[in-house]
């Protein structure tokens, strides 16, 4: 009965090849056929600096300067297609005055004629304009794209924790798309409504001027405050929508994922009352868009008709006045008044997309502001100009006197200074936050210290390039990160270039060989498929395969084991073994059976390193290292872990 | 309906019946009124049909507002071009009266249009958003009655995409299909008065409609495999900025910045090329679209201007041509529309059906008992279970001792946690008997059972709500006193008092904030609060640290004292607190017995404990929103997009 599960839209894209679902069928073919029309881009090869290029501050002006001259062109197309575009209802006055009231055919075939060319010009012109911007629309976005993505790249770690994921995918997406909005289809658009306004106004006042000025004065500030009004009051209702849709599918998510929850604790007839309540706020938040929706737009059909309504009466008293016998020669005409009538839809169109625009400009606006915030932030760890390649990395570690604060708040090391021989294995232990983490950090280099020196094989890491550095280090933090794509792409993740061979041995080092075997897609399963869906135990070792596979000279585990069971955690520090021959390591773990595998243990506290030796050594102290060991020993009094 | 949560409960003991199902929050709307047709063999349509009874007269009122909306729109350009034509005599004949007649119902016509016209489309959406509502409480409280089986099944993403975006295409269809039938209705009355002013006229004015529509379908047929890619490249744009924000720390320790800024420049280098492509393509068709349509007035003028010439036409009625011409566009590109939305509507009602049909796999039996103050004697005899065709627990007999603390042990994979689950009823054992108090737990309410046995499992979730809301998930009347002491007794008050805003800090999303431990000891103060006489913890301390373990052991005996209480474990620590270990071996009892007479008697019980090398990995007992696949993922991302893009243009009536 489940069968039609898997079976969405028809066809799940991993079947042919294409990444998500949702074609239907009668398209696919053409679908397969522009994207085998694709090009590759396997050429682009960019170039990537850890210093950010000596540039202008964003801004709209000079991001838009290099294209002046073409942003002139698209603005003077723009001006000739609305110019052809009023044509019509002007060639419909003369055809009334000059060609149907005189009954002269001859007049209105070239009244035809003349407008079908222009027709045919407009659509040419126009063609050609919304092709030309377009192109430069998108060339633009996607520079912007590689500027603002080259930027995340160069920005140091401190800048990913303190923001909000969400608000730095949406620099990326949705400000980059207000901003393409704005350059393809807002200035564009804004210089053609406004000339459109114009002449639409021009051509009004040669038929008649009272009549424009009652248009002007009556009906287009009735339209322009209904609009503004409609955009202020809709702009919060849809967004109160969003939100409420936001809030059923967040409890609906969280009923789905917590289900085994929900009915253990017999949770359902309350979550049943609660996501009613959600889903009735959301409907009440969908009738109130309705109501103001359908009271704007037939709030604007009426105003159309009741303008007509008024040109009528008042042309009529006009015509009454200057033109009783209707001569078509007159100061003002029949023609000129269904001229008139006809262009009144066309007069307000400019009014409420102007209202549009101004919306569309402030969100661009805003977008540039957001942009120009991101990338005039400097990585606070920053690359020297005359920073050095070091390439034979021995990994030879000395902290001199080193503290560090995280914004300038307390200091979370003071004064620690310490040496870690190359190819020595060292473990950091001690109570939560006492700055463990923020020492491996620091060697690595995703900070820099508040005062005080380190120094990689006597060189000072400030004096390092960045690349160099990061090439001979590998670090496995607590909760591994798996990108999506197959096993193997994800350990190959650390060095490109590595043969599957290299992979194989790497995953073989680890031990996580004969799991992955197992899989009956092997190293291609996907990491996030369910169903093959990894243990936290089995990620981790991924994330070892990785770091090995890299061949760092200096390994950093940050709280590895924290997460995993016991089993994955023997599993792991067998690897360790592997791992650590020959490399300078950093291992920091709470749990004792992975610390106790380092040649020297440190225990660090708030007030810096407080002991440091070699296992026996701490023993031997009586210290706090041989405290926790008692513990340790005591709890885990007959098993076979050591 | 049979199939949905009714909520009442048959109950024998009436007597001092306790709450079961504790429910602390105020119903503020009405529970649907209606449910889906259960005949499965009825059309997507007919099963529809008990959900728009219940709202037949506001639909029909509805609908009713919108024909005689769509009545006073067609009028409108017939008076115009009237108007027009009585103008000339007006002027020149002083024909003053039907002239001011005309005008006046003009605008009382176009005052009512406007009424009508806000009322119709008020009443028609607010009867929409009702069935979307109803549809969405319904397929909810459809949800919470299915088994675990349907949730080891299912993928949540899916789930999600049908209770969303399938019912808002059902709903889409529902509003737009009476609006858009009446605008193709009056296409008829507007042809039948250009009909009745001049047969050939009308042809000529209708001649690029067809045009139109045909450019239309094609254009629509180029464009699709077009924005379809455009929206996939704009996923994978996404997915890549994503994980170089979540994952920066992976990129920067392996220096791998410049690869990942080709490999996005890559994917923005298709979106551009996809993009031009979609720009080429409109550039061709948007101006010969939006001119075609001219045309047909250029044709009515020229051929309209020769029959007044002619005098066979009046010039009003050429007016009002041209008026009808813009109006007659709009049912001809409906009609596609409303087709394709009803492809659509038909496709999602299926796929929301499928769930509303997805029968619960473990219900009450008729004539259920309460059992209101177990002592906690439990008793599994002869119980059999497989998952598929493994089978798991085989002729499976042991009994625990009100009281008892008992610990199972056994390698992974020996059924330890199946054993758990059973015991609450979550799966069905195929055969054999499961008793609490020598009442077979099928005869007891499942509410009851579940009411009396409390689990925790080893990766407890966690609701993104605060964590004193987390701790009283299943007492959400709880004092905050008694809060505190289940914090407390589960080692969790010192850390949470440590958080930004205590008590009240809301867990981050899917608990990550926290560490495993702090979960599950969240997780183990969630199962005390409720104290139930049974209580089992599966694994539930594995991620704890050594010296914060003892200290919820101190509390754990004590409150252990007054239940039965099952430990699954693997660490000795946590074994040693039962006052006896039930040893597992392939679905089957190898041994009981103390910590030690095992130790001493039975060579495979050290055997099993020193087993480091489990192969097997435990199934996944969450549904975790990692668990979604590439292509889930990539779709996510894509409808994110999709829905973004469809809410600004929501916005914009024009």
């Amino acid at each position: 009965m489940m069968g039609g599960w898997h079976g969405h839209g028809g066809g799940k894209g991993k079947n042919d090849g294409l990444p998500f679902a949702g074609i239907p069928p009668e398209v696919r073919e053409q679908t397969n056929a522009l994207m085998a029309k694709e090009p590759d881009f396997s050429d682009l090869k960019l170039t990537f600096e850890h210093r950010a290029p000596d540039e202008a501050s964003f801004g709209l002006m000079n991001f838009l300067a290099p294209y002046k001259y073409r942003m002139f062109g698209a603005l003077l197309l723009v001006g000739i297609t609305e110019m052809l575009l009023l044509m019509g209802p002007y060639l419909v006055k003369v055809a009334i005055d000059d060609a149907i009231i005189p009954k002269d055919f001859t007049v209105l075939l070239w009244v035809a004629l003349i407008w079908v060319a222009s027709l045919f010009i407009a659509a040419l012109v126009s063609g050609f304009r919304q092709r030309y911007v377009g192109r430069l629309g998108q060339l633009l976005v996607y520079e912007l794209r590689i500027r603002v993505f080259a930027h995340f790249q160069r920005l140091s770690l401190d800048f990913f924790t303190e923001e909000k994921a969400g608000r730095l995918m949406s620099r990326m997406t949705s400000d980059i798309e207000a901003l393409s909005n704005l350059l393809q289809t807002g200035l564009v658009n804004l210089v053609a409504q406004t000339l459109s306004l114009i002449f639409i106004i021009g051509i009004l006042m040669s038929f008649n001027v009272d009549l424009t000025l009652i248009l002007l004065v009556i009906s287009a500030p009735i339209m322009l405050v209904m609009t503004v009004w409609f955009k202020s009051v809709s702009g919060k209702a849809y967004e109160n929508v969003r939100n409420r849709i936001a809030e059923v599918l967040s409890d609906l998510q969280e009923s789905l994922s917590g289900m085994r929850l929900v009915i253990s604790f017999n949770r359902m007839k309350h979550n049943i009352i609660k996501h009613r309540n959600t889903v009735g706020d959301y409907r009440d938040a969908n009738n109130f868009t309705a109501k103001i929706s359908s009271l704007y737009s037939s709030g604007t059909m009426f105003v159309d008709v009741a303008t007509t309504i008024i040109i009528l009466t008042v042309g009529y008293f006009i015509l009454l006045d200057v033109n009783p016998t209707l001569d078509p020669n007159g100061a003002f005409t029949v023609g000129a008044l269904v001229a008139f009538t006809n262009l009144v839809a066309r007069f307000f169109k400019p009014i409420s997309q102007l209202v549009n625009l101004y919306n569309q400009f402030q969100s661009g606006n805003a977008a540039v502001i957001k942009l120009r915030d991101l990338l005039n932030t400097p990585p606070s760890v920053e690359e020297k100009p005359d920073a050095v390649d070091i390439n034979d990395m021995q990994g030879d570690i000395k902290l001199q006197n080193v503290s560090f604060a995280y914004d300038s708040s307390e200091k979370v090391l003071k004064d620690v200074s310490l040496h870690i021989a190359a190819g020595e294995s060292i473990s950091f232990v001690g109570p939560t936050g006492a700055g463990k983490s923020t020492l491996a950090k620091l060697i690595a280099r995703f900070y820099d210290p508040t005062s005080g020196q380190i120094l990689i094989d006597n060189i000072d890491v400030k004096d390092i390039s960045i690349e160099s550095l990061h090439r001979q280090l590998g670090v496995v933090p607590q909760e591994p990160f798996l990108f999506h794509g197959t096993i193997k792409e994800n350990i190959r993740f650390s060095r490109p270039e590595a043969t599957d061979e290299d992979i194989v041995a790497a995953c073989q080092a680890v031990g996580i060989i004969d799991m992955i075997d197992r899989l009956p897609l092997g190293l291609d399963t996907p990491c996030h498929e369910r169903g093959s869906s990894l243990s936290a135990g089995e990620r981790q070792l991924l994330a070892l395969a990785r770091a090995f596979l890299s061949r760092p000279r200096v390994l950093i585990l940050d709280e590895a084991t924290s997460n995993v069971d016991q089993q994955s955690e023997s599993k792991i520090e067998r690897a360790l073994d592997t791992l650590l021959e020959g490399r300078t390591a950093i291992i920091i773990a709470h749990r004792l059976a992975t610390a106790m595998r380092a040649d020297i243990i440190a225990v660090i506290n708030h007030q810096g390193i407080m002991e440091i030796g070699t296992h026996e050594e701490l023993l031997a102290l009586e210290g706090y290292y041989a405290d926790m060991y008692q513990t340790w020993m005591i709890q885990n009094e007959g098993t076979v872990l050591v | 309906m049979s199939t949905t949560y009714s909520g009442a409960e048959p109950v024998t003991n009436t007597a001092e019946q306790p709450n079961f199902e504790p429910v602390n929050v105020t119903p503020r709307f009405d529970n649907p009124r209606a449910n889906v047709d259960p005949d499965q063999s009825k059309n997507w349509f007919m099963r529809l049909v008990p959900i728009l009874l219940v709202n037949k007269w506001p639909f029909t009122i509805g609908i009713s507002l919108t024909i005689f909306t769509m009545l006073l729109s067609v009028a409108l350009p017939a008076i115009i071009g009237e108007i027009i034509n009585v103008l000339p005599a007006a002027v020149t004949e002083g024909e003053q009266e039907y002239f001011l007649t005309l005008i006046a119902g003009l605008g009382v016509l176009s005052l009512f249009r406007f009424v009508f016209g806000f009322l119709s489309n008020y009443q028609l959406s607010r009867v929409s958003n009702q069935l979307e509502a109803d549809l969405r409480s319904t397929i909810y409280n459809h949800l919470v009655t299915l088994s675990f089986s349907f949730y080891d099944r299912i993928q949540t993403g899916q789930v999600i995409s049908r209770a969303n975006s399938d019912i808002k295409a059902i709903q889409m269809f529902l509003m737009m299909a009476p609006m858009m039938l009446t605008t193709i209705m009056s296409f008829v009355f507007a042809a039948a008065y250009m009909l009745s002013v001049n047969v050939t006229l009308t042809l000529a004015a209708l001649i690029t409609t067809p045009i139109v529509y045909m450019i239309s379908i094609k254009l629509r047929k180029i464009m699709f495999p077009l924005s379809w890619l455009t929206q996939a490249h704009q996923a994978d744009v996404a997915v890549i900025v994503d994980e170089n924000i979540n994952g920066q720390r992976i990129v920067k320790s392996f220096a791998q910045e410049k690869n990942q800024l080709n490999l996005l420049a890559k994917a923005a280098k298709k979106l551009q090329w996809v993009q031009v492509r979609s720009i080429d393509v409109s550039s061709i068709y948007n101006p010969v679209i939006e001119n075609i349509t001219v045309i047909g007035q250029v044709l009515v003028w020229v051929y309209g201007g020769w029959l007044v010439i002619q005098g066979e036409v009046e010039l009003g009625s050429l007016v009002a041509f041209n008026m009808y011409i813009m109006m007659i566009q709009m049912p001809f590109r409906f009609l596609g529309m409303l087709l394709q939305m009803e492809q659509r509507a038909k496709a999602s009602a299926g796929r929301v059906f499928e769930i509303l049909d997805e029968k619960p796999e473990i219900v009450d039996r008729p004539g259920t008992v309460a059992l209101l103050h177990p002592e906690g004697h439990l008793q599994f005899s002869n119980v059999n279970f497989a998952y598929g065709d493994e089978p798991i627990l085989q002729d499976l007999n042991f009994s625990i001792a009100a009281g008892e603390t008992v610990a199972i042990v056994g390698r992974t994979g020996s059924g330890k946690s199946t054993i758990a689950r059973l015991l609450s009823r979550f799966y069905e054992a195929e055969t054999g008997t499961i008793t609490i108090d020598n009442v077979d737990i099928r005869d007891l309410g499942l509410k009851n059972l579940h009411y009396h046995v409390g689990q925790v499992l080893d990766e407890p979730f966690l609701f993104s709500i605060s964590i004193r809301d987390n701790i009283a998930y299943g007492r959400p009347e709880a004092s905050m006193d008694e809060i505190i002491a289940a914090a407390k007794a589960a080692q969790a008050h010192k850390f949470i008092t440590h958080t930004a805003k205590g008590y009240d800090t809301v867990v981050g999303e899917r608990g990550y904030t926290l560490s495993g431990g702090q979960r599950q000891r969240l997780g183990i103060a969630r199962a005390l609060l409720v104290n139930p006489p049974v209580l089992v913890l599966d694994d539930a301390t594995s991620a704890i640290d050594v010296k914060v373990e003892s200290a919820i052991h101190d509390a754990l005996v004590n409150l252990m004292a007054h239940r039965t209480t099952i430990l699954i474990a693997h660490r000795l620590s946590t074994i040693s607190l039962a006052e006896r270990v039930i040893l597992l071996d392939e679905g089957k009892v190898l041994a009981t017995g103390t910590h030690q007479e095992l130790l001493a008697q039975v060579p495979r019980y050290s055997e099993i404990l020193s087993q480091q090398d489990l192969s097997e990995v435990e199934e996944a007992t969450e549904t975790d929103i990692e668990d979604e696949s590439d292509g889930e993922y990539r779709g996510r991302i894509a409808e994110q997009i999709r829905l973004k893009g469809k809410d600004t243009t929501e916005g914009d009536p024009s």
